[in-house]
């Protein structure tokens, strides 16, 4: 038994090999089918590293949730918050170790005669540097009493140091935001981009005088850090009932990372199971074919079969024999799906400088599924050879 | 009925066979009553014109169909009462076939080819391998061993179809108008070679309507209308 299986996945090889042409237009179908499955997954696996990422460096890491205004993130934003809030939460809500927060805008920039079109210019609370993840390789950053004191201050990323002052020191000199004279005291380090963001190219003043910049002085969103990460749901609670009752309204949401990570995976699985729909319809289509070309197979091999019979094949050799053929040919689809998706996506990947995240449990699914069709589409074959009368067979031309 | 010894041993025993079936809705009685005995160690010819039944009734012997009515001993074996996968391995090990097209499959080299009958019996590849290539040596093939059928001439083909029936040892080959398609040279060294192993003791059973051919055999029968009309041993 075992030897007799091993030699019918010899003569399966072989016949899939000696019809070259064949074999692979048969398996197209299989093909197509694992192959979009693949590549969608493995862009969607790398889609959400890249996505979770980007979540952490605006802040919502593990760690902490984010309090924004609106009432849900559909709502068009009319915040409320003010920088005192930080404090007002701090005082009320000894869980919360931190509470960092920043306005995002932008804003053309001048030192002298030169000129910068729109950076980022972030409005932040003193501690943002910790959560942005940047250190300061030239001067410092402001602290806690100049932005209470709404010191004119500016932290400046690489690009805006090179760009306005090349090869000299931009500290203690004067650039003008929006007319206003801010003094740059600090240059970030280089970080390169985010998505089509130049993180390099921001600059970043004391959330308290963005005033004349972004035309309020209203908070978006505060980034909470709770002491003991295990209680944040607590202390989300507690904040929701206390900016409740100070605003006299709800009109503002939370974001967490799983929040912000569930919508993704939900558009990622709406998305995989549309095109797994169409994988499953190329599959079935490919899976008919190959139970075309293994009919047309034990046709062609009618006298083969009368004679494998009569020199002592039994039903049961016949059936394995055509089997393991059709497997074979899905089986082999599916190994080349497999490697034109990774291909496909790893090409993708590169272009979006994205990182390739091979899902294996993909892969495997894959593979599994490519000869379970095999299988499946090629049992009636199988079951029409073994069923053929030896002498009728023999007698076959 | 052939004159067996006593002390002859009966490798095939046929008894009253009949074989019917329908060619659309023509009724054909194939075989109407055969009584056979066949020895161990005999060389026997079937002769008849086309149409007699010979082939109806190889295809008995050889357990690829089942008699009508009647009853089919092969080496002591009830054949009536077997199953299908009980017939595929009787035919795997009792059996030998050669055919007037040799049949071999041409995707496999002739090693290959006699190897098949060992893969369905379970026999692993060394010992398969020896025993194949023992038998290609036994038919004068030894140089031709990793050659396929397309690279043999016919005569070369049919010695690699008769190393293919003895794979197994069998009680019986059946050969099917086995110099059908050969030259008269390459049909004379196949007939010399059933010969030689007759003599070693293989029973033979060819089914022929060349009478040169059987007159080579130890023993005639012939058939007409699915009926036994002679029976005579030479010699």
């Amino acid at each position: 038994m075992i030897n007799s299986f091993w030699e019918e996945i010899k003569q399966a090889w072989r016949a899939l090999f000696s019809n070259k042409v064949r074999s692979f237009l048969t398996m197209l179908g299989i093909v197509i089918g694992i192959f979009s499955v693949i590549t969608l997954v493995t862009i969607g696996e790398g889609a959400k590293t890249y996505i979770t990422d980007q979540i952490k460096s605006l802040g919502a890491g593990y760690d902490s949730f984010i309090l924004v205004a609106g009432r849900d993130a559909k709502a068009p934003p009319n915040p409320r918050f003010v920088y005192s809030d930080i404090a007002y939460m701090k005082s009320r809500i000894p869980e919360i170790r931190d509470i960092v927060s920043l306005n995002p805008s932008s804003g053309d920039v001048s030192y002298g005669k030169k000129k910068l079109k729109a950076p980022l210019i972030i409005g932040g609370t003193a501690n943002i540097i910790q959560m942005m993840g940047g250190a300061v390789i030239q001067g410092r950053f402001f602290n806690q009493a100049e932005v209470e004191a709404r010191r004119k201050v500016a932290v400046i990323g690489p690009h805006v140091a090179r760009d306005f002052f090349g090869e000299s020191s931009p500290l203690g000199e004067k650039i003008k935001l929006r007319g206003k004279n801010y003094l740059v005291i600090g240059v970030t380090q280089a970080r390169g981009s985010i998505g089509p963001i130049d993180v390099d190219k921001r600059i970043v003043v004391p959330i308290t005088t963005v005033k004349n910049i972004i035309g309020t002085d209203k908070i978006m969103r505060f980034n909470i850090f709770p002491k003991d990460v295990s209680r944040m749901d607590e202390v989300q609670k507690k904040v929701q009932q206390l900016m409740q009752k100070k605003l006299k309204n709800d009109d503002f949401h939370f974001m967490t990372q799983q929040g912000i990570l569930n919508i993704v995976n939900n558009i990622l699985a709406a998305l995989t199971g549309f095109v797994s729909g169409i994988a499953a319809i190329s599959l079935l289509v490919g899976g008919i074919g190959i139970m075309n070309i293994m009919l047309v197979a034990v046709n062609e091999r009618i006298r083969e079969i009368g004679v494998r019979k009569a020199i002592g094949a039994k039903r049961r050799d016949i059936v394995l024999q055509f089997l393991i053929e059709s497997m074979f040919i899905s089986l082999f689809g599916g190994l080349l799906g497999i490697i034109f998706g990774l291909t496909g996506a790893f090409l993708i990947m590169w272009f979006i400088k994205g990182t390739l995240i091979i899902a294996w449990w993909a892969v495997l699914l894959a593979t599994v599924v490519s000869a379970a069709v095999g299988i499946f589409f090629g049992v009636y074959p199988a079951l029409r050879a073994a069923s053929l009368d030896p002498v009728i067979a023999l007698r076959y031309e | 009925m052939g004159e067996l010894k006593l002390n002859d041993k009966v490798v095939v025993r046929v008894v009253d066979v009949t074989r019917r079936y329908f060619m659309g809705k023509v009724e054909v009685n194939a075989l109407r009553g055969i009584n056979l005995l066949v020895a161990r160690g005999e060389f026997l010819s079937i002769m008849g014109p086309s149409g007699c039944g010979k082939s109806t009734l190889m295809h008995i012997l050889g357990c690829l169909d089942r008699p009508t009515s009647g009853h089919v001993h092969l080496d002591e074996v009830d054949v009536d009462e077997l199953d299908d996968n009980s017939l595929a391995e009787i035919r795997n090990k009792k059996v030998g076939f050669v055919f007037q097209t040799f049949n071999l499959l041409p995707k496999l080299n002739a090693i290959e080819n006699v190897e098949l009958p060992l893969i369905y019996a379970g026999i692993g590849f060394d010992n398969r391998r020896k025993k194949a290539a023992e038998l290609l040596k036994v038919v004068g093939l030894k140089e031709r061993m990793f050659h396929k059928p397309s690279e043999l001439s016919g005569g070369q083909s049919q010695r690699v179809a008769i190393a293919r029936a003895l794979a197994n040892d069998p009680s019986i080959i059946l050969a099917d108008e086995p110099t059908g398609n050969l030259d008269s040279k390459s049909g004379d060294e196949i007939i010399n070679l059933f010969q030689e192993l007759n003599k070693r003791g293989i029973t033979l059973i060819i089914v022929t309507h060349d009478q040169e051919i059987a007159d080579h055999s130890k023993r005639i029968v012939r058939l007409r209308d699915g009926l036994v009309v002679s029976d005579e041993s030479m010699k």
